[in-house]
């Protein structure tokens, strides 16, 4: 199959194949398409596109995306300002809001602690989560890291600089999923749920 | 090709997949492909982490296997300081180890390492981790060929229990003779002190001050061979 890869269409089916998870195959059909088909929604998603480059930035407390200074969870004054929730990425953040339950703020790392790939902690922002733990009144940290090997390095990295300064800090639980069946749990998380079990009363 | 394994180290590869550094018994060091390794639980990301001894099958030639299946047979569960004592371990073999060097001894002795580290009683571990990480390093220097005396000097004479000495890169331990010292060209801090290197040959690490002595002579002889950026695991530890 013949390739476009020069002139405008090229250039576009080149930068449509930078989303994840998009090949030069992918790419070639979206962008006929958008030009064939619809060319309505290809004016939509660029105005989209630039609007969301130019106004979406960083959150100055929680560093997840945010159009404001302040994303929509830091600006509630209903959250508990008392808790804060450290996840590694803003899908973590996102699945968490959407599982409900959680009324407190997020900080988000944008990675985990990965030695071997060169991440280390100023890279995950551990200044700026301590500086917040010195400039709020939190009473609680939760870490809701993966429960990957570099995630719980992260845990423990964190655990004991945020008791270093004098914060409450747990971990969330890993255990059996909802609806799962002993036989069928890994060890790891079978050994993880027995230690981290809970008294009934 | 099946054998025991341990992970590495993993990094995500395309949409779905991971690429997974293996240490094995009969082939060091191998890179395979998990296709498919990061979506849905089965045979999934969780089965491929650091610190579980697996058995594995993979197939095809070249810089990159393509793994077949992976199934763990014993998980050690390292936490605190021992997970950093074990990422640690990971990013010297990484940065030590070519692909496809078949070493036996340095397989069964990283597998000891990591069921010590383990084993070790919460709380006051520290000592007996850093012991542990010691050991490794020095039957890791024998086991790539680059191991010294602990007990000679790179003149043939014992060590003297009294004397300070020094590393030189790729030949063994030298005494530090008295007036440079006193000159102030070698600082106390860098020489290592015989009677320490003596409780290292006879392996016995237990006083923090042997414990010192043997980190330091453990980075100086591995600083040549691991290159000039820094461990970043090393950060780690306060």
């Amino acid at each position: 199959m013949a390739r476009l890869q020069s002139g405008l269409l090229g250039d576009l089916v080149t930068a449509l194949r930078r989303l994840p998870g998009v090949g030069p195959r992918s790419a070639q059909r979206m962008a006929l398409h958008l030009l064939e088909r619809d060319r309505d929604a290809a004016t939509r998603l660029a105005g989209a596109l630039m609007a969301a480059v130019a106004g979406v930035g960083h959150c100055r407390l929680c560093r997840a995306l945010a159009e404001a200074e302040l994303c929509e969870v830091c600006a509630d004054p209903e959250r508990d300002a008392g808790t804060l929730c450290v996840v590694e990425t803003p899908s973590d953040l996102l699945a968490i809001e959407t599982a409900g339950g959680y009324r407190g703020r997020y900080f988000v790392l944008m990675g985990r602690l990965s030695p071997i790939d060169g991440v280390g902690p100023e890279d995950i922002g551990v200044p700026e989560l301590l500086a917040r733990l010195g400039n709020e009144s939190i009473e609680e940290v939760i870490l809701a890291t993966n429960a990957t090997v570099e995630g719980e390095a992260t845990a423990h990295y964190l655990a004991e600089r945020i008791r270093a300064a004098g914060v409450a800090v747990s971990r969330i639980a890993h255990g059996v999923p909802v609806g799962g069946e002993l036989e069928f749990v890994d060890g790891g998380t079978l050994s993880h749920a027995f230690s981290g079990r809970i008294r009934l009363s | 090709m099946n054998e025991p394994a341990f992970v590495l180290h993993t990094r995500p590869w395309r949409e779905t997949s991971l690429i997974a550094e293996l240490l094995t018994p009969g082939h060091g060091r191998v890179g395979v492909v998990a296709r498919g390794a990061r979506r849905g639980r089965k045979g999934g990301a969780g089965s491929l982490q650091p610190f579980a001894l697996m058995q594995v099958a993979w197939r095809g030639r070249g810089e990159l296997r393509t793994l077949v299946s992976a199934e763990t047979e014993q998980a050690l569960p390292l936490t605190g300081e021992r997970l950093f004592a074990g990422l640690y371990l990971n990013e010297l073999l990484l940065r030590l180890l070519q692909r496809e060097d078949s070493q036996q001894e340095i397989f069964s002795d990283y597998a000891a390492t990591v069921a010590r580290l383990a084993a070790l009683p919460a709380g006051d571990e520290a000592v007996a981790m850093e012991a542990a990480l010691r050991r490794f390093e020095l039957r890791l220097l024998v086991a790539l060929g680059y191991g010294f005396p602990l007990d000679y000097d790179i003149h043939g004479a014992a060590i003297d229990p009294a004397s300070d000495y020094e590393l030189l890169p790729d030949a063994g331990l030298a005494p530090v003779a008295q007036g440079v010292r006193e000159g102030g060209r070698t600082d106390g801090a860098s020489a290592l002190a015989g009677r320490h290197l003596l409780a290292l040959a006879a392996d016995r690490l237990t006083e923090r001050e042997v414990l010192l002595t043997a980190k330091r002579l453990t980075r100086a002889a591995l600083a040549s061979h691991i290159g000039p950026a820094p461990l970043r695991s090393r950060e780690l530890f306060r």
